[in-house]
């Protein structure tokens, strides 16, 4: 019974998977949309953070953390709106319609993560490049296992993290408002700008901030600089994410009962 | 044997309410209020009532969508309470013919997407889903992206939808809201095949003709309680509503006794209306046959369901 | 012509009448160009060891205000024209006796007055802030330096309206000009900086000298020599209107793409 009903779960998470690919694809305007903004996006970042030092343009190992910082600013942008998407998948009925087959949420907003996977990928790549073309950052890994193993990590987490981040602003009037503010406050909470450049005091608030082991693990993998030892960040991220496994279960529960008892999506 | 039996059914919601430019306190109001009700296998059920009666309140309470307050609901013998997984099994469901389907996916994809989730594998629900595009009459355009459909074409794709999964009951939200006559018609005949075929319907309208002309039996709700229920005939009789019976008397453009009026060959026709049709009809044959009255056609009109509704609600709008 | 300003108001009203119920928006336009100059002041001052010079924190202010007004405004022409065809509300304005510009320009006209409001709040926020009541009327006359300089930033509009008549998702149109925009305009660090090309695509378009204006005004040192190339700016309002009105004739009149 349980092999049978595993089989169903992964048939149902197969089957938004293949929906968000052919839709990601299907999107062909979105994907032109992103390869034109993304390398005057990343010139408009890095810039704009190093605004306050300029002469940090002439350090290639904060060039280097910079860049990488901009690829999971980019990772993590793309989960939050993957989340952000489950307003119009309400208003449009889906969501409905997904209940009716005794479909979890979480596994539903799977097809939307794997949109942001390609969209990651993709953006990312060319965010690379143009950092490594413009500003002469390195695109040398330092650890390529690691770096891999953090990847995937993150993919897992950002992904659950959408579903429960989805839950929280369903029932917001402008949840694109939570989602800009939340796209620029994160990165700050997860290493994005190189902790390195910081007083280590200053450097150290990071280690409070789960988001860190998750998307600063992946920067530290690729440029070889750690905060704590990469062993322990690891298994810290495993464990935050099995815990993210937990959390976005429950939530997703909690927002299906509060559907169906004030006839609204909502928890806050 | 019940496939559906609502018992006490009963939904509040909250909203706010402003007492003064400052004030604004949180409310509760009933959306529906005890409501019961049976439908049998096979038949064809209609919750009838004007917007915002709570006809969908309803239906959203028995496809486990909402919960009640109170009440209850079995379906196909399973508590939408306990069960809610069993009674979506055992559902199809259109609540808005427009909504649940991604625009960049064609109507078949659309299907495929809702058969998987349902627990079928792909063939299967590719084979599933192109039998049912050809039952609704999408044919071709079951392969265009749905965002080129018209509001017909995704009525006919909800349909088809609904019953991706082969289930023995189908519930249906205002299945032809908005839709021309052709496709409407098309979408009835559709209702009228799966309730042969042995499938449980229960649907809501407004659309009173539709009402009367698929379903066996109605129950007609206003302000979230129900204020009639029985088949149609049951309906019109219980409020004693009159018949109209109509004679018309050859080379004659008056008869002694009776109104009437001229109809367009020039012949005077005799209007009564009476709630005993059977009656009138043969002391007025009886009379016109004494006075050597030559007579041509007879018609008795019933009264539609649209003067049951407008009796019902009208009186208690003040109407 | 009297008819014609009638229907502007009328349409003005019900836009900016809509676009006050949107608090949510309003809010965060104030609140996201203070937010996003705070956290770059912030990790200025982390990188340097001490808090750096303010002044650079108040052309970073302006500079990221314009930048949410100029988003603000390229995305709602966008939306305006998407939302309009898809709830048929401009295919029933075309049916009118009514000019389709007079239509986006009142969407325009709408945006940008909400985009000066916003200017007027964090810019006072940030002039208090940095100068004290000191430099309060250069301020204001800077407000009107904006004003005008959004007149050729409403072409710009105009194209993207266009645009998304046949490209129809608005955000995927919006989102190149914002990143071109941001990048381009010397917003939040001085063009200089730039590969020579972008100084170039940033010199060209109206919303560095918008920044550059502004700035320059608050600071007291804006004078005719620098307004000399604004006019030529201008040249963005009539392509942006010949352009509307090729794509309105030929995708929306011709080919009937209401809606869809």
């Amino acid at each position: 019974m349980v092999l049978n009903l595993s089989k169903k779960v992964f048939s149902k998470i197969t089957t938004e998977i293949e929906r968000g690919i052919k839709l990601y694809f299907r999107n062909g305007i979105w994907l032109l949309s992103d390869i034109i903004s993304t390398p005057f996006w990343v010139i408009f970042l890095f810039l704009t953070i190093v605004f306050y030092a300029q002469y940090l343009l002439k350090d290639v190992n904060a060039l280097t953390s910079l860049m990488w910082g901009i690829f999971i600013f980019i990772l993590m942008n793309s989960f939050i709106w993957a989340g952000n998407s489950i307003v119009q998948s309400v208003t449009n009925g889906i969501v409905d319609g997904v209940i009716l087959t005794n479909t979890n949420i979480t596994i539903h907003l799977l097809g939307r993560s794997i949109m942001s996977v390609f969209d990651s990928f993709i953006s990312g790549i060319i965010a690379l490049l143009t950092a490594s073309y413009i500003f002469g950052s390195s695109l040398l890994i330092h650890n390529l296992p690691l770096f891999f193993a953090s990847l995937i990590i993150a993919l897992i987490f950002y992904s659950l993290f959408a579903s429960v981040y989805a839950a929280l602003i369903v029932s917001l009037r402008s949840p694109w408002i939570v989602s800009n503010v939340l796209n620029f406050i994160l990165p700050f909470l997860s290493g994005a700008i190189p902790p390195q450049l910081f007083p280590k005091s200053v450097a150290n608030i990071l280690l409070f901030s789960p988001f860190y082991y998750i998307s600063g693990q992946i920067v530290s993998a690729a440029t070889g600089i750690y905060l704590i030892n990469p062993t322990i960040m690891l298994i810290i991220s495993i464990i935050i994410t099995v815990v993210m496994v937990f959390i976005s279960n429950f939530i997703s529960k909690k927002l299906i009962q509060s559907m169906s008892k004030e006839g609204k999506a909502s928890l806050i | 044997m019940e496939e559906i039996e609502a018992r006490n059914l009963t939904k509040t919601f909250k909203r706010k309410v402003r007492v003064n430019i400052l004030k604004r306190i949180e409310r509760r109001i009933y959306a529906v209020k005890k409501v019961s009700f049976k439908v049998n296998k096979g038949e064809i059920f209609g919750l009838l009532g004007p917007n915002g009666a709570g006809k969908t309140t309803t239906i959203k309470m028995i496809c486990t969508l909402l919960v009640p307050d109170e009440g209850e609901a079995i379906v196909h013998g399973f508590s939408i309470l306990d069960k809610p997984e069993k009674v979506r099994e055992n559902i199809g469901v259109v609540l808005a013919p427009d909504k649940g389907f991604y625009e960049r996916l064609s109507g078949i994809e659309n299907l495929v997407y809702y058969g998987r989730l349902y627990g079928m594998n792909k063939k299967e629900a590719y084979k599933r889903a192109i039998e049912l595009t050809q039952i609704v009459g999408l044919d071709k355009d079951a392969y265009r992206y749905v965002e080129e459909y018209s509001l017909g074409m995704k009525a006919k794709l909800s349909i088809a939808k609904s019953l991706i999964h082969d289930p023995p009951i189908v519930i249906l939200d205002e299945p032809t809201v908005g839709l021309d006559p052709i496709s409407a018609r098309r979408i009835r005949n559709l209702i009228l095949e799966l309730a042969k075929s042995g499938k449980t319907i229960l649907l809501t309208s407004h659309n009173m003709w539709e009402v009367e002309n698929l379903c066996n039996r109605v129950i007609l709700i206003n302000k979230g309680e129900i204020v009639s229920q029985g088949t149609p005939r049951q309906l019109k009789e219980k409020l004693n509503l009159n018949y109209i019976v109509e004679v018309e008397v050859l080379n004659s453009e008056k008869v002694e006794n009776y109104e009437t009026f001229i109809n367009d060959k020039g012949n005077a026709v005799i209007k009564i209306e009476t709630s005993k049709p059977n009656d009138t009809l043969i002391n007025l044959l009886d009379e016109l046959k004494y006075k050597k009255y030559e007579i041509g056609e007879i018609k008795v009109i019933e009264p539609t369901l649209e003067e049951v509704f407008a009796k019902v609600i009208g009186d208690e709008k003040g109407i | 012509m009297k008819k014609e300003f009638n229907q502007l108001l009328a349409i003005l009203e019900v836009e900016i009448k809509n676009l006050l119920r949107e608090r949510g928006t309003v809010g965060f336009a104030i609140f996201f160009p203070i937010l996003i100059s705070l956290s770059t002041y912030g990790v200025g001052a982390g990188i340097l060891g001490k808090a750096p010079n303010i002044d650079l924190w108040f052309y970073q202010l302006i500079g990221f205000t314009i930048l949410m007004i100029a988003i603000f405004m390229s995305s709602s022409s966008a939306w305006y024209v998407r939302q309009g065809l898809l709830s048929r509300r401009l295919e029933y304005l075309f049916a009118a006796s009514i000019n389709p510009l007079i239509i986006v320009a009142a969407s325009s006209i709408t945006s940008g007055l909400m985009g000066i409001g916003i200017f007027l709040v964090v810019g006072l926020i940030g002039v208090l802030v940095v100068y004290g009541i000191s430099n309060l009327l250069n301020f204001f006359l800077a407000t009107i330096i904006l004003a005008v300089s959004l007149i050729p930033i409403l072409g710009i509009n105009l194209i993207v309206a266009a645009t998304t008549i046949i490209g129809k998702d608005p955000e995927a149109i919006s989102q190149p000009l914002s990143a071109i925009v941001s990048t381009t305009s010397g917003l939040a660090y001085p063009i200089t900086i730039l590969p020579f090309i972008l100084q170039i695509i940033g010199e060209v378009m109206p919303y560095y000298y918008a920044a550059e204006y502004v700035r320059a005004m608050i600071n007291g040192y804006l004078n005719l020599v620098n307004l000399e190339s604004f006019p030529f700016l201008f040249i963005y309002l009539i392509g942006g209107y010949f352009i509307y009105r090729y794509f309105e004739y030929n995708f929306i009149r011709k080919e009937g793409n209401y809606g869809a």
